[in-house]
């Protein structure tokens, strides 16, 4: 698994799915025809640079880069804490 | 929504992009008040959508820096350590301090990296022949592979937990401080380092942007505006950034971090 191939092809998805979801929810909320289609892809969007780092995360692992995939977890874990402080 | 609304906001959104991917700056200091003033938001619904618009940049960008190389993912998992670290510490002491003091110390800090930026020419040390340590990366230049050696990696880790102390403490100040530290005393190339920091301000909005999201603080409307927009204008950064030189480009970004001094210098004003 190459890290920026992967790391750029789960941004990619991210950013497309995204986009999608925000314009065809921004459509159907105009039509008052709810807006959790918006809402969905407003959290895709959100989601995709988490998501970028677990794919680093695993392409290190998986191409036995132990320092570097040691980083990626570490910064999860930061992540992850910090989240819970702010909620 | 009106229209002229949602334009405004597109415009808004595609200025936030460039910014992030041409100078790999959030621009929260330039786009919050706007989002206040101009268009009426409360300040916390105006964070929260100058996040989404931040990381809708980040990843717009990031497709294409990151797919070619030239943001530094490994650096940029490493220094968002301390950063995101720096961010949580900042927020635990941000209630001791003034508003004022710490928004004077903000626009000191980047009036002196501006001025660095004109005054230091930009320094890469080159891996001595075929040296392949752990700091050692390349990245694609205009004129094929450039090869660098990252410097002073704790001392940069360690400061950019001040840059996230500071960011997390005044809402501005990650990538005002974060590229000209990688860029002058970590001597990564500009092109490297604004990529990367593209790279890194996605990571960081989001460990806002979803604390915001949970706590039920964004408009979705305005968010989708501004994201838009922000995809536009990071694709066209994109573009723009391949046919500026180094030495352009951290001119340029010298210019925007004065402009954000002047925007926080104006902010004290308003507190005082």
């Amino acid at each position: 698994m190459n890290l920026n191939r992967s790391t750029a092809a789960t941004l990619r998805v991210g950013m497309t799915l995204g986009v999608a979801m925000i314009v065809i929810g921004l459509v159907l909320d105009s039509l008052s025809m709810g807006d959790t289609v918006l809402w969905a892809g407003i959290t895709v969007l959100i989601a995709s640079p988490f998501l970028g780092v677990l794919t680093s995360a695993a392409a290190l692992l998986t191409s036995g880069d132990r320092r570097w995939a040691a980083v990626a977890l570490v910064l999860i874990a930061i992540i992850s804490v910090g989240i819970v402080l702010s909620a | 929504m009106e229209p002229l609304t949602m334009v405004g906001l597109l415009v808004l959104g595609s200025g936030a992009g460039i910014i992030g991917s041409l100078f790999g700056l959030g621009g929260g200091i330039l786009f919050v008040p706007i989002l206040t003033v101009v268009f009426g938001l409360a300040p916390t619904e105006a964070v929260a959508v100058s996040l989404i618009g931040i990381i809708a940049g980040s990843v717009g960008a990031s497709t294409v820096y990151v797919d070619r190389g030239q943001s530094n993912v490994r650096l940029g998992l490493l220094l968002e350590i301390t950063t995101a670290a720096g961010a949580i510490l900042g927020a635990m002491v941000a209630t001791m301090l003034e508003d004022w003091i710490l928004l004077l110390l903000m626009a000191a800090i980047v009036i002196y990296s501006a001025v660095r930026m004109i005054v230091n020419p930009e320094r890469i040390v080159e891996p001595s022949g075929d040296a392949d340590g752990d700091m050692v990366f390349e990245y694609p230049g205009d004129d094929g592979p450039v090869r660098y050696e990252v410097q002073n990696v704790r001392g940069g880790m360690a400061l950019c937990t001040l840059a996230g102390m500071a960011s997390s403490m005044t809402g501005i100040g990650g990538g005002a401080i974060k590229v000209p530290l990688m860029n002058i005393y970590m001597h990564i190339p500009i092109k490297a380092v604004s990529a990367t920091s593209s790279y890194m301000i996605g990571i960081t909005a989001f460990s806002g942007a979803i604390t915001y999201l949970l706590a039920g603080q964004v408009l979705p409307d305005y968010a989708a505006f501004v994201a838009i927009g922000s995809f536009i204008g990071a694709f066209a950064g994109v573009a723009v950034s391949r046919r500026l030189n180094a030495r352009h480009l951290r001119r340029y970004f010298s210019v925007v971090l004065f402009a954000m001094a002047g925007m926080v210098l104006l902010q004290v004003g308003c507190v005082i």
